[in-house]
């Protein structure tokens, strides 16, 4: 039977019953899967070279080792999705953080050096000066000679200038280069889908190599012409095109331009720079003397009123070989700048002189910098007597900074590199330095800037980290650690542990310091503080911050920009030392001394002190604590206010300083008096950690576990046992141990760590658990702090953690290696500050962008579809891979994707760094692929999106149906016609006939079926013959090895015998005799093994016309086994497995077609072996684990089994693989269900054995639990 | 002198320890050599646990049902360091992929099925001298 049979039996069953087909399709999906996931790796960008500037950012540079064809970049641009484009001589490649892809090639598209990006349309163009490709983000179309696409110019001509103007026009220049000939080159229009070649009659420029529109829609075109001795000045340079016709300049501005090798994304460099006033300016690089290299017809002209103006300020300074290298016009300011350049570059004390501006109608130099500074930025990395500048480049960074980079080649090396200023508010600062040359800001919205050296190009990624020490403004290195403090303001107060030296017997205090954003700022007690000794602060309701130091207090209020210090003591200006502050809801401020011991001989203790700021003085007072206590020397303090403008003191007292972190807490409150709490409150009698307020009740960590003061019962509620709805408490009583801090609460939520094992988060209805797989960086959160937004922070080893209640944003720090916070913050730009002990405040720039993602290719077969298509796929077209690509150029590495296949895939995918998924046989259907990606800060992409749909095959499609329909009414009509016409007199006769008519044709169908079902009974015979014949030469093998090695032996025997009866040694002779006897049995026995195996094999192959006779059951079932074994083992050789045998020795012969019996047993013990198989393969297959967490080995093992019972034989046979699933059992017997991948089962097996066992009047039953196996049993009659 | 060698043979085919026997039938009377021979993977791994032999060389086909030769390979060399045995192997599927896993696995040598017992007798000589 061959396979079109099979297959359209197939179709027919999926008509039937889909969901058996489904289970297939799944299996081959996720093979492939687990293919890919085996074999390739996630592709990334990998710069070979990354370097870092001396302002600490990061350039990650790409050459021809990186992908990017060749060198000499021609054009990089930013497209509105995100892309860098480059172009180069070799051709063009666009970027994303994931590839570099060669976009030409993949169409056949040759090399093509002219790169355009019509924003507007948001359309590329590429040419090639003979072909022209456009693509427009949707599809891609290309033009040559055949489409009227024809350059002007030689043999070598290049496109050298393209413009899509705003009337939807492409204008294409080219010249051929070497410019000796006149006519070198000209101009192309597309427009309306026609070119148009410009002849030279009506464009008599030698070449365009310079392309501009004005705002009065007149489109310029420059030129560029030969300067050698032939040169003939006769012809123009400029032409402009307005009304539909060419203007050509041929008198008055002989222009040439030169195109840099390196045009510039903006366009910085063009010849021609339009003013807010219509004014253009020409920059005209002339001719250059070959004899004394002097330039004439040189300089910038003003173009205004139909006439040229040249611009004396400018071009008076075009002596000595200063030509003008660059233009900028900065639209913002209406400012002109003029950059100068000269082949040997400038001596560095000229750099004042080398950049002009017109400001204010007013053309004057512009400083940039002065020679010393420069001098001084750059004498430490080099040797200043070998730089030279060669020029400035101006650019924009931003609508309200601009940028200027001064290029400068050391003449040691030859390599070029910039010094980086930005103007901010009128002032040039230093930006950086680094090699290469800087182009800024090619778009604003990217997160990125394209840099370049001549031999690559590369990424500048601004520093995000930097370390802030003394040299910054601190006014101490943090040795014994700190705190931050963060005002209404944003602005962070720092203060610092202080150590007492026993040598001078003071503290080694000195101030506090404060960080705006920008800068650090310090006070000490110059500045008017009390004491260089200050604590963390408060910030009361008033804005006024307060300082205790151990010196009374220090209030800060803000006058203008500054702080007014204030020294507040007692009404007897009597000093003393708190160390904390609290303000109650009402206002009222209270300080205190937390922690008091009694001291040492060599250093000073700290004795108890309250007291209340009255507006003017602090008035001590002293807590209602029974003497008894309050004479201890050891004691400590904590006081908070509560909501219900109480304030609540927890303090512990003990006679050392040990006890004193086990003592129980007493409690006083004070409302609007002092009172006690009472027994009725059942307060806990151990030490409580303060957790914090949320408006039911107040939380405590405490020795017996997890509690809350609640308000409205008035006492304390042990929760660690209970469970509400939502919060399962239990989990905090793991951290009743720890003997540590736990406060900390942002806004209405409490975050308690668990030592090594997470952060809960509560709020009044519900508990969070985080982990690592939640994706906290790491178990390790120490010194919290809360931010003005109520935003949680922890420090984590390299960076630190931000939580909001809901999600936390991760933010690596990479100014410190190796060290060890001590606290964390965040400043009003959202940067974060980290302590060091020891080394300083690092403050790191957070990546919370959000970097987009794409669908860098669709590829279904070799056609490739782009992001935002819709499209219509074929019924075979049902093949379909996705290629992401992350726009993070930063680190792509750390970027992962989601994914969802609407239409298939019921929730988004597992993040991966994987960036490609494919799918395959996907089913008919409307689908919507979509994709997201996860930065490394956490935050979550848009999604990018294809919309695709695949046609039913034909035979069920709309059309389809509609012929259905059709001849089925067709059918109707003329059926109903034929009948009435025939219906009357003959009708019953005629019926009869048709009646004998269609038993003959059902007669006929039943026998081509019969036919149909032996031929399929006869090719799974094969199939499983086909299975054994590696198992069968195996069990041939055997035996004749037993043959030949017997018969050897024996030959050798029989020569020793003749040994012995030669010398007469008769009684050996006879042992030998008898042993070569025993051998020839042994050859006849393993002849007969052989034998018996090849007549087997004959017998399964033969069909048909099986007679039953007397069988040996277990024979058979021995047989089979061991055939079965050995063909599977021989199929593969990594298969092993245990069989047992466990036969019924008293089991009678009985009457069967032995040959279809043998049948079945194979197919059943085959299956059972692939059980067995595939369950070993699997990972929890290969371990199973057990309840003690032992891993036991999986031992796949079968059991064939035979039984005498009564009138009947049972034959079992057993496997111990993944069993059944209960929704396929009942599918098992179906004719063409297999569960086996394609092509490796016809899925007519169990359906023949259970009609072979049917006809021997037997049973074929099936048992099978899921993870432990699946038992066939056979019952036959005796 | 030759140290007599102890030799098990492991093999599911019973008739191979006749096969033994008569074929190093000389060197058995002479004392040179001693078989033990163990008709399973598990039976083999007993031998080496519970009776105090110690094995020179150890004889074993791959191609067993339950624990195959090679992981009884594997077994051995793992467990049994002190002293190491020689380990050959021997299988009817004499490829590639598991001759490489087997010396993967520290297999001493290697030999195909039908076995050469002149070859074989060799080898039982290298390495009872060696």
């Amino acid at each position: 039977m061959d396979n079109t049979v099979i297959r359209s039996l197939k179709l027919f069953y999926r008509l039937l019953g889909r969901r058996q087909f489904t289970v297939l399709f799944l299996c081959q999906k996720m093979w492939i899967i687990f293919l890919l996931l085996a074999f390739i790796q996630p592709g990334y960008l990998k710069a070979q070279r990354t370097m870092t500037t001396q302002a600490g950012a990061t350039i990650r540079a790409f050459s021809a080792e990186d992908g990017i064809p060749g060198a000499n970049f021609s054009n990089a641009i930013i497209t509105e999705d995100g892309y860098i484009w480059l172009s180069t001589t070799s051709g063009i490649v666009r970027m994303s953080g994931s590839e570099i892809e060669d976009f030409g090639s993949e169409y056949g598209i040759p090399l093509m050096r002219q790169l355009h990006y019509d924003r507007k349309q948001n359309t590329l163009w590429f040419t090639d000066a003979e072909t022209l490709i456009k693509y427009d983000h949707q599809e891609i179309t290309r033009y040559d000679a055949t489409d009227g696409f024809v350059m002007p110019g030689g043999a070598s001509k290049e496109a050298y200038a393209m413009l899509a103007d705003s009337q939807g026009r492409l204008w294409i220049g080219s010249l051929t280069p070497p410019l000796t000939t006149r006519y070198n080159g000209g101009l192309v229009l597309f427009e309306d889908g026609e070119f148009k070649t410009f002849p030279q009659q009506i464009l008599p420029l030698p070449n365009v190599a310079g392309i501009y529109e004005v705002s009065d829609g007149s489109i310029w075109f420059t030129s560029s012409g030969q300067n050698t001795d032939g040169f003939n000045n006769n012809y123009a340079w400029l032409a402009q095109y307005k009304e539909n016709s060419f203007t050509i300049f041929d008198t008055l501005c002989p222009c040439m331009n030169v195109n840099l090798t390196f045009k510039q994304p903006k366009g910085l460099t063009p010849a021609i720079v339009e003013d807010k006033q219509g004014n253009l300016w020409f920059h005209c690089y002339g001719r250059r003397n070959t004899t004394d290299g002097s330039f004439d017809k040189h300089g910038l002209f003003k173009f205004s009123n139909d006439a040229f103006e040249p611009v004396q300020e400018i071009n008076s300074q075009l002596v000595n070989g200063i030509r003008i290298s660059e233009q900028f016009y900065d639209r913002t300011r209406n400012e002109m700048y003029v950059s100068f350049t000269r082949d040997q570059g400038f001596p560095l004390n000229q750099i004042t002189e080398i950049l002009m501006v017109l400001r204010n109608g007013v053309w004057q130099y512009e400083a940039v910098v002065q020679p010393d500074q420069l001098i001084s930025l750059l004498e430490n990395e080099y040797d200043i007597e070998q730089l030279l500048p060669i020029q400035f480049f101006v650019n924009t960074l931003s609508d309200e900074k601009l940028t200027a980079s001064i290029l400068l080649v050391d003449r040691r090396t030859g390599r070029w590199f910039s010094v980086v200023f930005v103007k901010e508010g009128g002032e040039w600062k230093w930006m950086d330095t680094m090699p290469g040359l800087l182009i800024m800001n090619p778009e604003e919205n990217t997160y990125f800037t394209i840099q370049q050296e001549p031999d690559n190009v590369g990424i500048y990624i601004p520093p995000y980290s930097r370390l802030l020490t003394k040299s910054e403004g601190l006014i101490k290195l943090p040795t014994d650690g700190g705190q931050f403090f963060t005002d209404a303001d944003g602005n962070v107060w720092i203060t610092y542990g202080n150590r007492w030296d026993t040598t001078s017997r003071t503290w080694n205090s000195a101030g506090l310091n404060m960080w705006d954003g920008e800068r650090l700022h310090s006070f000490t007690t110059e500045d008017g503080l009390s004491s260089n000794a200050v604590f963390e602060p408060i910030q009361s309701a008033d804005g006024s911050l307060w300082f205790p130091s151990d010196n009374g207090v220090n209030r800060f209020t803000k006058q203008g920009g500054s702080y007014r210090i204030s020294n507040i003591f007692t009404d007897t200006k009597e000093t003393f030392r708190v160390s904390d502050a609290v303000e109650k809801a009402n206002g009222e401020m209270y300080f205190y001394q937390s922690y008091i011991n009694p001291g040492t001989a060599e250093q000073p203790g700290f004795s108890s002190f309250f007291g209340q700021f009255n507006g003017r003085f602090i008035e001590p007072f002293t807590p209602p604590f029974p003497d008894s206590l309050m004479q201890l020397p050891y004691q400590a303090f904590e006081i908070k206010a509560d909501r219900k403008n109480r304030m609540w003191i927890y303090a512990r007292f003990a006679e050392t300083d040990n006890e004193l972190a086990s003592v129980p807490t007493h409690i006083r409150i004070l409302g609007d008096e002092w009172f006690n709490p009472t027994e009725e409150w059942n307060m806990p009698a151990t030490r409580l950690f303060y957790v914090g307020e949320l408006s039911n009740g107040i939380y405590y960590v405490a020795g017996g576990g997890f509690y809350k003061y609640d308000f409205d019962q008035k006492q304390f509620i042990n929760l660690s046992d209970s469970i509400a709805p939502g919060a399962d408490y239990r989990i905090i009583q793991q951290v009743v141990t720890l003997n540590m801090k736990f406060d900390i609460q942002g806004k209405e939520h409490l975050y308690i760590r668990l030592r090594e094992r997470g952060l809960l988060i509560l709020d009044e209805s519900s508990l969070t658990y985080l982990d690592r797989r939640n994706g906290l960086p790491s178990l390790q959160l120490l010194y919290p702090n809360v931010d003005r937004n109520g935003d949680v922070l922890f420090t984590v080893p390299n960076g630190g953690v931000i939580f909001n209640g809901k999600e936390f944003v991760y933010i690596r720090d990479n100014a410190v290696k190796d060290g060890s916070p001590r606290a964390i913050a965040r400043d009003k730009h959202q940067n974060m500050l980290i302590l060091y002990q020891g080394l300083g405040i690092s403050v790191t720039k957070p990546d919370t962008l959000q970097y987009p993602v794409r669908l860098s290719s669709v590829w279904v077969g070799e056609e490739r579809f782009f992001e935002g298509q819709t499209v219509k796929l074929g019924a075979t077209q049902n093949n379909i891979e996705f290629r992401f690509a992350t726009l993070n150029f930063t680190n792509p590495e750390n970027v992962q994707f989601t994914y969802l296949l609407e239409g298939l895939d019921q929730d988004w995918s597992r993040p991966t760094k994987i960036n490609f998924m494919e799918y395959r046989n996907l089913p008919p259907g409307h689908y919507t692929f979509r994709l997201k990606g996860i930065s490394p800060g956490n935050v979550i992409s848009d999604e990018a999106v294809f919309q695709f749909s695949i046609a039913p095959p034909w035979w069920q499609s709309t059309a389809a149906y509609v012929l259905y329909a059709l001849v089925l009414a067709v059918f109707i009509y003329f059926g109903n016609k034929f009948l009435r016409r025939r219906a009357i007199a003959k009708e019953r006769e005629r019926a009869r006939e048709k009646e004998l008519a269609q038993a003959r044709e059902i007669e006929k169908a039943y026998t081509e079926l019969k036919a149909t079902q032996a031929q399929l009974i006869q090719s799974e015979k094969m199939a499983s013959l086909g299975e054994l014949t590696a198992g069968i030469a195996h069990e041939i093998q055997n035996p004749l090895n037993f043959v030949n090695n017997f018969s050897e032996v024996s030959k050798e025997l029989i020569g020793e015998m003749n040994e012995e009866l030669a010398v007469g040694n008769w009684q050996l002779a006879k042992e030998i005799s008898e042993d070569i006897e025993q051998n020839l049995e042994k050859i006849n026995h393993h002849g007969k093994r052989a034998d018996a195996i090849v007549k087997g094999m004959l017998q399964h192959s033969r069909s048909g016309n099986g007679k039953k006779e007397l069988t040996d059951i277990n024979a058979l079932a021995d047989e089979y086994l061991r055939l079965s074994y050995h063909g599977l083992r021989a199929k593969d050789k990594t298969f092993n497995a245990s069989f047992i045998t466990d036969f019924d020795p008293n089991l009678p012969k009985v009457e069967v077609v032995s040959q279809d019996i043998g049948r079945v047993l194979l197919n059943l013990i085959n299956n059972a072996f692939f059980a067995v198989a595939e369950k070993q393969k699997t990972p929890t297959g290969s371990k199973t684990p057990s309840g003690l967490g032992l891993d036991q080995e999986y031992k796949p093992t079968v059991i064939v089994k035979t039984k005498s019972l009564g009138d009947r034989i049972e034959i079992s046979v057993k496997d111990n693989g993944s069993g059944i699933p209960d929704e396929i059992k009942n599918k098992i017997f179906q004719p063409f269900f297999t569960t086996k991948p394609t092509g490796e089962g016809t899925g007519l097996g169990l359906s023949l054995s259970y009609d072979i066992i049917k006809a021997h009047g037997g049973e074929l039953k099936v048992e099978s639990k899921s993870d432990e196996g699946t038992e066939f049993i056979i019952v036959l009659p005796k | 002198m030759t140290r007599q060698m102890k030799i098990l043979v492991v093999d599911d085919e019973r008739d191979i320890q006749m096969l033994f026997e008569q074929r190093f039938r000389k060197e058995i009377r002479a004392g040179e050599t001693e078989f033990v021979f163990a008709f399973s993977g598990e039976e083999a791994l007993e031998y080496m646990n519970n009776i105090n032999h110690e094995f020179v060389l150890i004889l074993s086909d791959i191609n067993m049902p339950g624990m195959s030769g090679l992981e009884l390979l594997k077994e051995i060399k793992t467990k049994y360091s002190q002293p190491p045995p020689v380990v050959m192997m021997i299988t009817a599927y004499g490829d590639a992929g598991n001759h490489k896993t087997a010396i993967s696995l520290g297999a001493d040598d290697f030999l195909t099925k039908p076995l050469d017992f002149g070859l074989l007798k060799e080898k039982f000589k290298t390495f009872s001298n060696g």
